[in-house]
């Protein structure tokens, strides 16, 4: 890394995801060491991973702006989301999908604009499988709520659309979780299973290299840079 | 491996050396080929009995095929041949027939707007070149999805089925891409038949490539605000013309093994088209109440690492969609 000794990581999500990057013995299901051992252990940087609650996009655009985030103090280079608070708050966030669609969709790009803004960290945002375990709705006629499945899958399509619009990374949980199968990988729709979990930490710290955080090469910015001066 | 491949490949060899249509080929692929497509396979057990062959299958309680017959038809492309697996499940217990058979056609007529097409007035002197030209069926311009039953051509004994059930895929709405005759205005999709064929037998008449290039212009894919018309029609035209269900494929949403986190620089993402016409699949289920199987649900529950793309999964997952299909059919009692 090329400024700093220490890699400060803030993961602003609830069990869906802070389990699958945090060790057992920090709280969370990664038995081998979570995200900040295995980087630590894989490519010598030091790792300081801070773990805070989430109540979705809405609620963390809305504290990011009034200056009564946590995260604003907390000098992190590198933030962390997820959608799995706005999955299940979907329903409630507009009269229709589309409508809440948008909201979160919103809320997540200001949130994003003011994590760039204010603390000059770079954003990455976990999806999710869109696998329900229990899930086998084959007719969606007079299904309300909307399945947790379709709900998943209009997050995902969200945020690649972000990812295009404001340049942020997306961790594909649904993708790597797809991968090793689904089946034998969900407790319940947006938790996983240990194995599942370190796959997750796995796909999340090949983002990060891929960025250059454990090198003195940052690719993704070099790339930024030039497209910026041509 | 299936004999088709290697009396193929075979054929081929023969080609490059000898040319095309030698009376050799000829004979070889009457003597091989027709063989393959039309072997029946006979299974039977304790109360059932099953015909097997290339494009469809029979389940009866017993030789004379009786009532109630019920017929299910497959409009689609390389995914739907995975319902032949719903076979052994409906043998427990079967009550009277049950056909299910892929429409006639291939890969370049199965887009919901060629099939809605179908029903139109074409003007007959310029389909009738379309088809010449590139090569396509008799059929391909006719609205033989609508006809109300079906025959099996290579078991003509099982006699006639109603289209009780019309299983899609949206796999071609999303993928194939689409020409319109300049004049006619009519579309067609000649990729079908380029798919399966040598590059070179494609381009080997350069007047053909020409006039395709001067009678056609390209309008590609199509966008899922005309997805959603096109198929709320065909649904509609469907129940009303053949008194039918129609059941859908969806499709998996992602690519397996792409390893894009960042979107910022990809222009197109296909995983992005599929995904939005998974979800306009689920919100005309709302509207119009059918069932989908959840390919991609199914799929991803199954594991992908071993696709080499979205469409074309490994044959060890088609049991679990024939399954599905065979869940969905007893459930809304189809079957």
């Amino acid at each position: 890394m090329s400024d700093t000794t220490t890699l400060k990581i803030l993961v602003h999500a609830n069990a869906d995801l802070s389990d699958a990057l945090i060790s057992k013995a920090a709280g969370g299901m990664l038995p081998d060491g979570g995200l900040a051992e295995r980087i630590t252990a894989e490519y010598g940087v030091g790792v300081e991973l801070i773990h805070e609650a989430s109540a979705g996009f809405v609620a963390l655009h809305s504290a990011l702006a009034n200056g009564s985030a946590p995260m604003l103090d907390s000098g992190a280079n590198i933030v962390i989301l997820s959608i799995a608070d706005d999955v299940h708050a979907l329903p409630d966030l507009g009269a229709t999908a589309e409508e809440a669609v948008h909201r979160s969709r919103d809320a997540l790009v200001g949130a994003i604009r003011l994590i760039k803004q204010k603390m000059g960290a770079h954003i990455l945002v976990a999806n999710h499988s869109t696998v329900d375990p229990s899930g086998d709705t084959y007719n969606y006629q007079g299904v309300s709520p909307e399945p947790i499945s379709l709900r998943i899958q209009r997050l995902d399509l969200m945020l690649i659309g972000v990812s295009h619009d404001e340049g942020i990374s997306i961790i594909d949980v649904d993708r790597k979780v797809a991968e090793t199968g689904a089946g034998g990988n969900l407790s319940a729709p947006m938790r996983y299973l240990p194995e599942a979990a370190a796959i997750i930490a796995g796909e999340t710290i090949r983002v990060l290299a891929d960025y250059g955080f454990f090198d003195d090469r940052p690719l993704l910015a070099q790339v930024g840079a030039k497209r910026k001066q041509s | 491996m299936p004999l088709s491949k290697p009396v193929n490949t075979a054929l081929k060899t023969w080609r490059t050396v000898f040319g095309e249509g030698t009376v050799i080929e000829n004979w070889v692929k009457n003597r091989y080929l027709t063989s393959i497509s039309t072997e029946v396979t006979k299974e039977s057990g304790p109360g059932w009995v099953q015909y097997s062959g290339r494009r469809f299958i029979v389940v009866s309680e017993s030789d004379d095929f009786p009532e109630p017959r019920r017929g299910i038809l497959l409009k689609g492309g390389c995914d739907l041949p995975s319902v032949f697996t719903a076979g052994p499940l409906l043998r427990d217990g079967i009550k009277g027939t049950i056909a299910i058979t892929r429409h006639i056609g291939g890969t370049g007529g199965n887009r919901s707007d060629q099939i809605l097409q179908t029903l139109e007035d074409l003007d007959p002197a310029a389909i009738a070149e379309t088809r010449k030209m590139l090569k396509m069926s008799e059929d391909y311009f006719e609205p033989t999805l609508f006809d109300p039953t079906f025959r099996i051509p290579r078991l003509p004994e099982a006699g006639e089925f109603p289209k009780n059930v019309v299983i899609l895929s949206i796999a071609s709405d999303e993928t194939r891409q689409m020409y319109r005759h300049r004049e006619h205005g009519f579309i067609a999709d000649p990729g079908g038949w380029w798919l399966n064929q040598d590059m070179n037998r494609v381009l080997e008449n350069q007047e053909v490539v020409e006039w395709f290039r001067t009678t056609f212009k390209r309008i590609g894919r199509m966008n899922v605000e005309d997805f959603r018309k096109s198929n709320s029609q065909l649904i509609r035209e469907i129940r009303e013309r053949l008194g039918g269900e129609v059941i859908y494929y969806n499709t998996m949403g992602l690519d397996p093994a792409n390893p894009t986190h960042n979107y910022q620089l990809v222009k197109t993402a296909h995983s992005v088209r599929r995904r939005e016409f998974i979800i306009a699949l689920a919100e005309l289920s709302q509207e119009l109440g059918f069932p989908i199987v959840d390919v991609d649900r199914i799929l991803k529950t199954a594991g992908v690492k071993e696709q080499v793309d979205f469409a074309h999964f490994p044959v060890d997952r088609m049991a679990p969609l024939g399954a599905e299909v065979f869940r969905i059919l007893r459930q809304s009692e189809l079957v």
